[in-house]
């Protein structure tokens, strides 16, 4: 963990640094008016606390000594994984919003399975990826009454 | 007297308590299915409560909370992988009854254990929620500030492997919460333009996708890595099973009583506790029955005080942990921080004001937790054999219909894409959360706080900013002060440097 530590925590200082001194001046307003405390005080005291201890994790890993033992809490593979997982999402987002629930929905299904072990169940994996979108659109507007795009 | 007796009436309407039968059968459903757990589902249902009335959608969602806890048993149980997470020790002695072929005694164990568990600690609620709630009301803002303050850092202390992690997920869920309008001026705060955001950023579509679709996406990548392998289920009902492995004798229940007794109170007094969840819980409970136990060699490879000790501990939390949140605003764990959301739906605002504005609400949602109670031991004992069956449904199907109804859950907070394109941003932080230890729960505590913490916080600057020596004067501010020096000098010194 402690590589991943000192990275995570250097993010976070640098995300840190970034609001206090760019995102919330340019994002919030400063001025108290009547209601005695100015708008950003309270995000400014969080992000100098996250701040603040972000730059604790880096500097308690970067004394504290190594334990070779420990696996990396990310490797590549890892980010391969959420790196085409977000594109999936990304794409199944696009999907059911230009081609709406049902249609959207099936292509996410059918995607998600093929990726796990469709391969090996092809007609498994043509039913659920029909069948399950209409099931949910239409238990949501029948039993729910909430009409799914 | 006759605001609890129509609060009561209300539970019984053939409406809510039918809600109250579906959401028990929902929640040991999901925690049934490995990889599914109560939370998860509460997340995704709460939208699905806005076309009810407050008590019905509140009943749904505490049946699921309830039935998700014995739910989690079962997969525990027969494969050896709790189906959420306080289930975890219910595995010790669980798995190894099943292969004996007494899966169905554990089962049984487990139910009878955990129903007993929710009851009592639901008395609890019921008799220490509103005298709470009665102090707590006649707190400041400073006072309430020191309160938040106090809860968030023992939250965080508590709910992870590093302290420093814990109060960094705590401070960001709170910053979060300060994105849309601010409260006092009425000016956009953090929305870069975005219309969607001036409400702030919508808790139900974070929450489902932090907690659930975050879940799945950690659960397809182990599925592939593992290649599609997937554990032993063992066929608790086969027919060569004979009869007395199936059904627990008057001497198990005598010898058990003592250990669910001792687990139920030690749930119950955990339960109390923001933060201190139904996992601690557990394993407390499992060790003090292993402690007490003449024969502790045989804890580990069968020994039905096991499940129980186990099952009484997690369960007696799920009531005891609406006493922070009903009596001053403080969820107990992760599935009443999700409870806020469905509370503020309904435009209901938990925490000591409930008992003055809704106190018909309260003492309904009283009567439909000690209801849900007797659903949870009727449904659970007569669906046993259907729910053991769950647990052989293919992971390769059950991820991507989650997924799906993630999307459906979200949308339908606020009938928006807008809504779903949150949960997906969240289900990505939650992945990379999950995977450096930063926990998620902590941080969705701070989120569902971080507004009344603003509001306590600004009131007390306002007050005391010209003369801050007098909150020396206050002695809960004080006490409470101390107790988060306290708590973070405690959390410090028992990890090592390197965990933290």
């Amino acid at each position: 963990m402690r590589r991943a530590d000192i990275v995570a925590g250097l993010i976070l200082t640098l995300f840190g640094v970034v609001t206090i001194f760019a995102i919330i001046p340019a994002q919030v307003g400063g001025e108290a008016g009547s209601a005695g405390v100015a708008p950003d005080v309270f995000p400014l005291t969080l992000m100098w606390l996250t701040t603040g201890l972000s730059a604790a994790i880096v500097a308690s890993r970067l004394m504290g000594r190594d334990k070779p033992d420990e696996p990396a809490p990310l490797k590549s593979e890892n980010f391969f994984f959420i790196i085409a997982a977000s594109l999936g999402l990304l794409g199944s987002f696009l999907a059911i919003t230009y081609l709406g629930y049902i249609v959207g929905g099936a292509l996410t299904v059918a995607v998600a399975m093929y990726a796990m072990d469709g391969r090996r169940h092809p007609i498994r994996l043509v039913a659920v990826s029909v069948l399950a979108p209409l099931a949910v659109f239409a238990v949501f507007r029948y039993l729910f009454t909430v009409l799914l795009p | 007297m006759d605001v609890i007796l129509a609060g009561i009436a209300d539970a019984f309407t053939p409406y809510n308590l039918m809600l109250m039968a579906a959401g028990v059968f929902t929640g040991i459903l999901v925690g049934a299915i490995p990889g599914l757990n109560a939370p998860m589902a509460i997340a995704i249902a709460v939208p699905l409560t806005y076309s009810m009335n407050s008590l019905a959608g509140i009943a749904f969602l505490i049946g699921i909370m309830k039935g998700g806890t014995f739910g989690g048993s079962i997969t525990a149980i027969l494969l050896n992988t709790p189906g959420s997470p306080e289930a975890t020790s219910t595995a010790f002695d669980g798995y190894p009854l099943a292969r004996q072929g007494k899966g169905v005694k554990a089962m049984k164990m487990a139910l009878f254990s955990s129903v007993f568990g929710d009851t009592f600690s639901d008395i609890v609620l019921f008799t220490v929620a509103a005298p709470l709630a009665l102090l707590a009301l006649k707190m400041g803002p400073a006072e309430m500030t020191a309160v938040l303050l106090f809860s968030l850092t023992i939250i965080a202390s508590l709910s992870g492997r590093s302290l420093l992690r814990g109060l960094i997920a705590a401070a960001l869920g709170a910053f979060l919460s300060t994105v849309g309008l601010d409260i006092a001026t009425a000016e956009p705060r953090l929305t870069f333009g975005f219309v969607e955001l001036e409400d702030g950023i919508p808790i139900i579509p974070l929450t489902i996708g932090l907690l659930a679709l975050s879940e799945v996406l950690i659960q397809i990548e182990r599925y592939l890595h593992a290649d599609g392998r997937e554990g032993r289920v063992i066929n608790a009902f086969a027919k060569d099973v004979p009869r007395e492995h199936k059904i627990i004798s008057w001497q198990e229940w005598k010898q058990s009583f003592r250990t669910i007794m001792r687990s139920t109170l030690i749930g119950t007094g955990i339960g109390a506790l923001p933060g201190v969840g139904a996992i601690v819980a557990g394993f407390l409970g499992y060790a003090a029955a292993k402690r007490a136990s003449p024969h502790p060699e045989r804890f580990g490879k069968g020994e039905l005080e096991g499940v129980a000790a186990c099952e009484a501990a997690n369960s007696a939390v799920s009531g005891a942990n609406l006493i922070p949140l009903l009596a001053i605003g403080v969820p107990g764990s992760l599935s009443a921080a999700i409870l806020i959301g469905a509370f503020l739906i309904h435009g209901v605002d938990p925490g000591p004001l409930i008992f003055r504005n809704s106190p018909e609400l309260v003492y309904g949602i009283f009567a439909v937790m000690a209801i849900g109670n007797f659903f949870n031991l009727l449904i659970g004992s007569i669906g046993l054999r259907f729910f053991a069956l769950l647990v052989k449904i293919p992971l390769g199907i059950l991820h991507p219909v989650i997924v799906i109804l993630c999307v459906a859950g979200a949308f339908a907070n606020g009938n928006a894409m807008f809504s779903v394109g949150v949960m997906m941003v969240f289900a990505v932080l939650g992945y990379f959360m999950r995977k450096l230890d930063f926990s998620f729960a902590t941080f969705i505590v701070g989120f569902a706080l971080g507004e009344n913490f603003e509001v306590f916080f600004r009131q007390t600057v306002t007050l005391f900013a010209d003369r801050p020596a007098a909150l020396l004067t206050h002695p809960i501010v004080m006490g409470f002060a101390a107790l988060t020096v306290w708590s973070l000098w405690r959390a410090s010194r028992r990890r090592s440097p390197a965990a933290s």
